[in-house]
């Protein structure tokens, strides 16, 4: 009986230092180089509670009143703050990823978080004459009306948060240009989990 | 009580890599970009299937038999007929001799008569003009000199005949073949691996171009037409990239019919490469970069990023720093694409 105690801490204690194996590599504060500048993300920002607040108030971008699923769309991978952080570390910081803003200039100019860039979703919907140059500029080769997405930046898409669907349409819309899945990931938490987790936030 | 080893099997390795370690962006974006659902290998790219006919309808000239002996006995062909040329023109030469002597003989008789040897100008009586100038007509050391002088012209020509009758028998229909087999969509765009990396070709139901005859008859016949277009097949290691060559003949073949079914089809055929591309370049903010690897010639580059094979001449111009001569590719060498 002893020994099955015994072993049953054992357990326990490995159980305990993994937590906090994994607890000690999940830094809120991450800095990398965007469009040739230092961009810096801490968490406790000084503004924390004004945005929190500012974004927990956004009407729902639809109504009558819904919340964002889970997934964009079938196989766009969701992802949590600290992939969000590592991904503006080793992606955006090495020119391999973007971090898009799917949010229309008007919700943007509320705040957003630094290191992203604005792609408002209606600019790449089939319909807008941008679509073609936008696709360019994510890294799309064009000829005629042909897309290569070889060479196709890794895009983290976000916007409001779980009360707006802007990313969820973004990539609706991307996908259908023919973006290949793997290359996109949702961040479902938007500016709403941000600015509640008191991470920084550039206005 | 025998107690029994409780099977507890916990990794307490993190899952995320540590923010410490040196950072390996390649094996980073491989890990992002792997698909979270693990799909089949595709290797094969299949972008349009092949019409259930087991070999496509020929119209036209094409629509005869084909023929079989093309493919494999290429060679036996081009020598057998080298054999026959020469024969040919030995004996023509033979005979056109036999035939001057003859000639010249009545033409020296009549020369006694005629004194304006130079009457009617064409080059054997020239000849003749000379010899019957010379005062003994019995002398033979002339005769044997106009021989003699006469000698290299058979030399030279089999070459040329050779080379512009293989070029017609051998090469223009395969061409034609590929060309109907374009126009009826009979092809695929593969995918296919070369030392490691991924390229993009035509694939035909018949590879008759792809024989190495051919390709090298092609190269010659593009040398005398289209000098730039060859040095931007060279691969880094010298050779000649067949892809792209074949894609480029193909084209330009289906462009110069001037019509617009096959200008399509010729469309059809880069818009369809262009889009399974596999080629890779890296973002260096406002410039892109691409690494020349194995297999790779100006040409097939350009045919990734712009989905033409002749628009060479914008990675050279963008390059011209760095590239040492337009058929000079180097491998790993970094080179400008322009936008």
């Amino acid at each position: 009986m002893s020994k099955r105690a015994a072993f049953f801490a054992a357990g326990l204690a490995v159980y305990a230092t993994a937590v906090q194996a994994e607890g000690q590599s999940i830094s809120a504060k991450v800095e990398f180089m965007f469009d040739g500048a230092k961009v810096a993300i801490a968490p406790m920002a000084v503004e924390a509670s004004r945005h929190a607040a500012l974004f927990a108030a956004l009407d729902p971008s639809c109504d009558p009143y819904c919340i964002a699923p889970e997934l964009a769309a079938p196989g766009i991978e969701t992802l949590i703050e600290p992939d969000v952080l590592a991904f503006l570390e080793k992606g955006v910081g090495t020119n391999a990823g973007l971090l898009v803003d799917a949010r229309m200039p008007h919700d943007r100019d509320l705040g957003f978080i630094p290191g992203s860039v604005s792609l408002p979703v209606d600019t790449v919907s089939p319909q807008s004459k941008f679509r073609r140059d936008i696709l360019k500029a994510l890294g799309v080769r064009v000829f005629e009306d042909v897309f290569n997405f070889a060479d196709a930046q890794s895009l983290v898409v976000y916007d409001n948060g779980p009360t707006q669907n802007d990313a969820g349409r973004l990539i609706g819309y991307l996908l259908d240009a023919g973006y290949p899945s793997e290359k996109i990931r949702y961040y479902r938490g938007g500016m709403q989990v941000w600015s509640v987790l008191g991470l920084t936030i550039q206005e | 009580m025998k107690s029994t080893k409780p099977k507890i099997s916990f990794d307490p390795t993190p899952q995320r890599p540590s923010v410490d370690q040196p950072f390996d962006r390649e094996a980073w974006e491989k890990q992002l970009n792997e698909p979270k659902i693990a799909k089949a290998p595709l290797r094969r790219v299949v972008v349009e299937p092949i019409p259930k006919a087991p070999q496509f309808e020929a119209t036209g000239l094409m629509a005869g038999p084909r023929p079989a002996y093309l493919p494999r006995n290429t060679r036996q062909l081009a020598l057998s007929s080298g054999v026959a040329l020469t024969v040919f023109l030995g004996l023509a030469s033979a005979m056109f001799w036999i035939n001057d002597d003859r000639s010249a003989a009545s033409e020296s008789n009549a020369s006694l008569l005629v004194s304006d040897g130079l009457s009617t100008g064409s080059q054997p009586l020239d000849e003749n003009t000379t010899r019957a100038a010379s005062s003994d007509l019995t002398d033979v050391s002339t005769t044997f000199a106009v021989s003699v002088s006469r000698a290299p012209a058979p030399k030279d020509l089999p070459a040329v005949v050779l080379a512009s009758l293989q070029s017609k028998t051998v090469l223009e229909p395969k061409l034609q073949m590929l060309k109907e087999s374009v126009l009826a969509g009979s092809y695929q765009v593969e995918i296919y691996s070369l030392k490691g990396h991924d390229r993009v070709r035509l694939r035909f139901e018949d590879e008759v171009v792809t024989s190495e005859d051919a390709v090298d008859l092609a190269v010659e016949d593009l040398m005398q037409t289209r000098p730039g277009l060859v040095n931007a097949l060279r691969t880094p290691s010298g050779m000649i990239d067949k892809d792209t060559l074949i894609f480029s003949l193909v084209r330009s073949a289906l462009m110069s019919d001037q019509n617009v079914e096959a200008s399509t089809a010729a469309r059809e055929m880069s818009r369809k490469v262009f889009s399974v591309s596999p080629a890779r370049s890296d973002n260096l903010g406002s410039v892109r970069l691409y690494t020349v690897k194995p297999g790779d010639s100006l040409a097939y580059i350009s045919l990734q990023f712009y989905g033409l094979p002749d628009a060479y001449s914008r990675i050279i111009e963008a390059n011209r720093d760095t590239l040492q001569s337009p058929d000079m590719i180097q491998l790993g060498q970094r080179l400008i694409i322009p936008s």
